[in-house]
């Protein structure tokens, strides 16, 4: 089987997500879920990549009439993939900053306590 | 009144105009230990707090009434509180229901009560009613638990919830969230009816589609990512 330029580079990168979220995963930073989640996407970019006749055969099950609307569909799932992660980011550093704020503010009231008794 | 050791918390954001009436409110009933959670408010909210004899907890910046609502019982949590009441601070309720929650706590044997205003006779706009209805019914999907009231700010808390309730969400879906968190913790819950007093601010808070649908994304996410 000839292998491409474009395939060894997409499965370069999802290889190294994949390593990624599984490190995370050992270090508790991850949850099962997320785990499976990014095995699942990574995974089927892979192979989409390995097998790009695949991608013929989803568009004719999902009745694309040709590969153009399949690639811009699944280019919208890989940003909508992208945006989803983003967000993901997002709310764990807010929580991270709502924990440390608490925090100061609880430590704060404590103190006050302590001088008035 | 119990001699047990009861804690009042009001997550409170720009609330200068009620929260002094309410905190005398809550004192002429008894209660001492008021702990209001200033959530970086810019108003006077702090300043007219502490005068009317609140213990005062202030978040330098606004995170949202759920991360107010969780300082609160965390400090509740550390000064080993029996029994904790929340409650709004905007006044829209009557700090005379505190002792049918707390009764409830002590004669049912359950660890939360909500106070349902959808169980007692009050006068609910219409637009209220329907999106508390979508908020039950999402919460019900999420957590297989039935609430008549899933929104409401009006809760008691024994040691035991105090110990498993963990808030992580920092908007208004923190509700919804104590309810996700009470089978996992195996823990008991009631409802009983509440008064509500709506002024024009209170009813603007929180009823409009928009915070509707973020509130749903939002539990959407953390369902997924639990």
């Amino acid at each position: 089987m000839k292998i491409e330029l474009y395939q060894a580079i997409i499965v370069t990168i999802a290889v190294t997500f994949l390593l990624k979220a599984l490190s995370h995963f050992l270090r508790g930073e991850r949850t099962i879920k997320e785990l499976i989640a990014v095995f699942v996407f990574w995974g089927f970019i892979e192979y989409i990549a390995i097998f790009p006749d695949t991608l013929g055969k989803i568009s004719y099950f999902l009745g694309f009439k040709d590969y153009l609307a399949a690639i811009l569909f699944s280019s919208i799932a890989i940003i909508f993939a992208l945006l989803f992660k983003i967000l993901l980011d997002q709310e764990r550093h807010k929580q991270e900053i709502t924990k440390l704020v608490r925090e100061l503010a609880l430590k704060d009231g404590e103190n006050k306590d302590d001088i008035r008794t | 009144m119990t001699e047990k050791k009861i804690f009042i918390i009001l997550p409170a954001y720009n609330e200068d105009k009620h929260i002094g009436d309410l905190i005398a409110e809550i004192k002429s009933l008894g209660y001492e230990n008021i702990i209001v959670i200033n959530d970086g408010s810019t108003d006077l909210t702090k300043l007219v707090a502490e005068n009317s004899g609140a213990t005062v907890i202030t978040h330098p910046i606004n995170l949202g009434a759920g991360a107010a609502t969780q300082t609160g019982l965390t400090y509740a949590k550390r000064k080993k509180a029996d029994i904790t009441i929340t409650l709004d601070s905007d006044g829209q309720h009557n700090p005379k229901d505190i002792e049918k929650l707390i009764k409830e706590i002590e004669e049912k044997k359950v660890d939360i009560v909500i106070g349902s205003r959808f169980k007692g006779k009050n006068d609910i706009p219409i637009v209220r009613r329907f999106f508390n209805l979508i908020a039950n019914l999402m919460t019900f999907a999420l957590s297989s638990t039935w609430v008549s009231d899933t929104q409401s700010g009006f809760k008691a808390f024994n040691q035991k919830a105090l110990e498993k309730i963990d808030i992580k969400s920092t908007g208004f879906e923190f509700c919804s969230e104590i309810i996700l968190q009470i089978k996992p913790n195996s823990l008991k819950f009631s409802e009983i009816p509440i008064d509500v007093r709506y002024s024009k601010e209170s009813q603007m808070k929180g009823q409009s589609l928009a915070n509707g649908m973020i509130t749903a994304f939002k539990l959407f996410i953390q369902a997924i990512t639990r």
